[in-house]
């Protein structure tokens, strides 16, 4: 039970000091790169330095990677939340199996629509055709998706092993 | 579930209460309950032995098996 409390303080660390800020800066971003559009100049002119491209594009690629991250806070969020159930000693509670197959089915997304939209961008923005392969943190992010998808099936089957266990008389 | 417990019914004959039966196997009276009810998933070969050796029975006195 030590390990539980250290990953649960470390969770509601990251949550507390990191994603409640970032959600904030993450949205305030997300309204003030419409009203002085040369915010973006400065996260564009360090990844992407040849790029001159409408600045409605480089909005909709922002748009899009500052819903990724939403979504990534979220999985932290519902992990928190998850690892309450653990603590109150319920692991096979049917919102644990709910939880971890929605983190599993959201950061599988995130890493695949973040490899799409990275490719694209590269391909707008730059005009380079690259796919980059090995191991990336989108590739991670997906594998740790299926994981806890498949995390929440092997749950699901102890939970009714566990059920007949108790009305075996 | 197409298996049927009588155990109602083997309490009746040999004149024995639910409780003093689940003193006799060593179960608790709720467990007892949900073997009447037929809510029970499974039963062990030890308290099915348990349970004829003190109703003086045969597990086929207890389990009956009902075509849905």
């Amino acid at each position: 039970m030590k390990k539980l409390i250290i990953l649960k303080s470390l969770v509601d660390f990251i949550w507390i000091v990191t994603c409640i800020p970032l959600v904030a800066i993450l949205l305030f971003f997300a309204v003030y790169m419409f009203i002085n559009p040369e915010s973006l100049d400065f996260i564009f002119n360090e990844n992407f330095p040849d790029s001159d491209k409408p600045i409605y594009i480089k909005q909709l690629f922002t748009s899009a990677y500052i819903c990724l991250a939403i979504a990534s806070i979220y999985c932290l969020f519902v992990f928190r939340k998850t690892l309450r159930y653990f603590q109150k000693a319920k692991p096979f509670h049917s919102d644990v199996i709910q939880n971890f197959y929605k983190i599993g089915y959201l950061l599988v997304g995130v890493g695949l629509l973040g490899s799409i939209l990275t490719f694209i961008s590269r391909i707008v923005l730059l005009g380079q055709f690259k796919i980059s392969t090995g191991l990336t943190p989108h590739l991670i992010l997906m594998c740790l998706g299926l994981f806890f998808m498949i995390l929440s099936e092997t749950f699901k089957v102890a939970k009714h092993a566990k059920e007949e266990n108790e009305l075996t008389i | 579930m197409p298996i049927i417990v009588n155990l109602d019914k083997m309490l009746v004959l040999r004149g024995m209460k639910s409780k003093e039966l689940a003193e006799i196997i060593g179960i608790t009276t709720a467990n007892l309950s949900i073997l009447k009810s037929g809510k029970a998933k499974a039963v062990r070969f030890s308290t099915l032995e348990a349970i004829c050796k003190a109703l003086d029975c045969q597990p086929s006195d207890i389990l009956e098996y009902v075509e849905d």
